[in-house]
């Protein structure tokens, strides 16, 4: 009982395994309602689920023949990424993003700032403030090309860090079903014998 | 909604005190037994002279609204005559702006010649703009008479009973008048093209956040009110644009999408205090009420 029963369930792979790809999956669908992801959700939350299924595929159909070492290596990697992704993201949507209120999508802001505009800005008024008295429109302050590349960016690390952990977890399955691990006999079953 | 202020007071009386002029030319002209279910011009009855008194009531008819049509452009430069063609030669951008004005800022409500009469006002001034902004270039004088022709057309036609008896539809009219103004369209579009001209809402795309259902009530309900964003306000003043070339929206006692900050200017009769501006901020559902200013 205890740690033994704890190792069992953890060693039961495949259901675990399985409920992890799923969660994995649908995690993305629940900023649709949070709205802490790049914007707009609606196309963001499905499009990541679909990178996290194609990773998924890929490494189930690529990755079934690695040898141990070099599933552990990509498991490393995975899950660094993921991490590395995830600060990345958070800080990217905390810069260059801005909400404009209650169950408001972000908005995202650029940052070459409109030369008409420029001369409106000085240490007391910034593009924060221009954008909250222009409706929340970033075309008003940035140019659309610079809000397009943010845009871009941030969309580009956010599918990647999802990616990363959809990975990670699929490094996972596959190694513990190609190398399951043996159960070590209780010390009841032991003396028995 | 209902605005009733000291301007839409003079334009009615100005209405009325031509339909009453026509209508008693027409009554001299032909002696008819007028008959009439609208509540602006006569456009039926019994003619001695045959053709003659009705074309010459048609003619009135079109001559009146013309003349109300033009002089609304004067009068009225900030909505019904606002600018709706320029163009930007350092930006190589152009604006134009076919949206129509509600008609029940133009006649009473459901006055058959609302739609004519805002169609008139919308001709003179692209007349106006077009003239002003390309004096050189004709592109718009064919497009713009058809328009013209068609309007002018559909107010002879209005309550002129056909031969099976009925009238003709003014739905109708809005659609053969929507037509035209669309082949303006595309002729304002290809000189564009030739000019490399880019229209001015394109360069800068609007794309701004959803706004938050604002109810708005003005009381008493006697000013005009009017809005636009905080931050064009400010650019406006920076840049020091002429008053006349502020782009605002008007604001309805209604609903509204609205989110952000915003500056609004009140034009309130003179006995409730004149003239009042000021800022507000939206930042979740509510209800704005707009009231005169206390001296």
């Amino acid at each position: 009982m205890g740690m033994s029963d704890f190792k069992d369930v953890l060693a039961d792979f495949k259901e675990l395994g399985s409920l992890s790809l799923k969660g994995v999956a649908v995690a993305p669908w629940i900023d649709l309602w949070l709205k802490m992801g790049p914007p707009p959700a609606k196309w963001i939350a499905p499009l990541t689920s679909l990178f996290q299924f194609v990773v998924v595929m890929w490494g189930f159909n690529f990755w079934s023949k690695l040898k141990r070492e070099e599933l552990n290596r990509r498991m490393k990697i995975a899950l660094s990424m993921f991490c590395l992704g995830l600060i990345t993201s958070i800080l990217l949507i905390g810069v260059f993003t801005i909400s404009p209120g209650n169950g408001r999508e972000r908005v995202i802001k650029g940052w070459v700032i409109r030369n008409e505009i420029q001369p409106l800005f000085n240490s007391s008024y910034i593009p924060e403030q221009a954008l909250r008295e222009g409706e929340y429109d970033p075309n008003m302050i940035w140019t659309t090309a610079s809000i397009e590349t943010i845009r871009i960016v941030i969309t580009v690390v956010w599918l990647a860090t999802f990616a990363s952990l959809a990975g990670y977890l699929t490094a996972f399955i596959v190694l513990h079903r190609r190398y399951p691990t043996r159960r070590l006999p209780s010390a009841d079953q032991a003396h028995k014998a | 909604m209902n605005l009733m202020g000291a301007k839409s007071t003079n334009r009615f009386t100005d209405i009325l005190t031509v339909c009453l002029l026509v209508t008693s030319v027409s009554w001299l002209n032909a002696q008819p037994r007028i008959t009439s279910n609208a509540s602006s011009l006569p456009y039926r009855g019994e003619m001695i002279d045959g053709q003659t008194s009705s074309d010459t009531r048609k003619q009135d008819s079109v001559g009146s609204l013309n003349q109300l049509a033009s002089e609304e452009i004067v009068r009225d430069i900030e909505f019904l005559g606002k600018t709706r063609f320029s163009v930007d030669l350092h930006d190589q951008t152009y604006f134009y702006d076919p949206t129509p004005v509600s008609a029940s800022f133009v006649l009473a409500k459901d006055d058959p010649y609302e739609v004519p009469l805002e169609a008139l006002i919308r001709i003179k001034a692209l007349r106006r703009d077009f003239s002003a902004a390309v004096p050189t270039n004709d592109f718009w004088i064919a497009p713009l008479g058809s328009i013209e022709a068609v309007v002018n057309a559909c107010i002879r036609d209005l309550g002129e009973p056909k031969a099976d008896g009925t009238t003709t539809d003014v739905r109708k009219c809005s659609v053969r008048i929507q037509a035209q103004f669309d082949k303006l369209g595309e002729s304002i579009s290809s000189f564009a093209s030739a000019q490399k001209f880019t229209p001015s809402e394109i360069l800068r795309r609007r794309d701004p956040a959803p706004g938050y259902r604002v109810q708005i009530k003005i009381d008493p309900p006697s000013a005009r009110v009017r809005v636009m964003p905080l931050l064009e306000y400010r650019k406006n003043q920076y840049f020091k644009i002429p008053l006349t070339n502020y782009r605002w929206n008007d604001l309805l006692a209604s609903e509204s999408d609205m989110i952000g900050w915003y500056h609004y200017r009140a034009e309130w009769p003179a006995e409730l205090n004149g003239l009042e501006e000021g800022d507000f901020c939206i930042t979740k559902p509510q209800a704005i009420t707009f009231k005169p200013p206390q001296k």
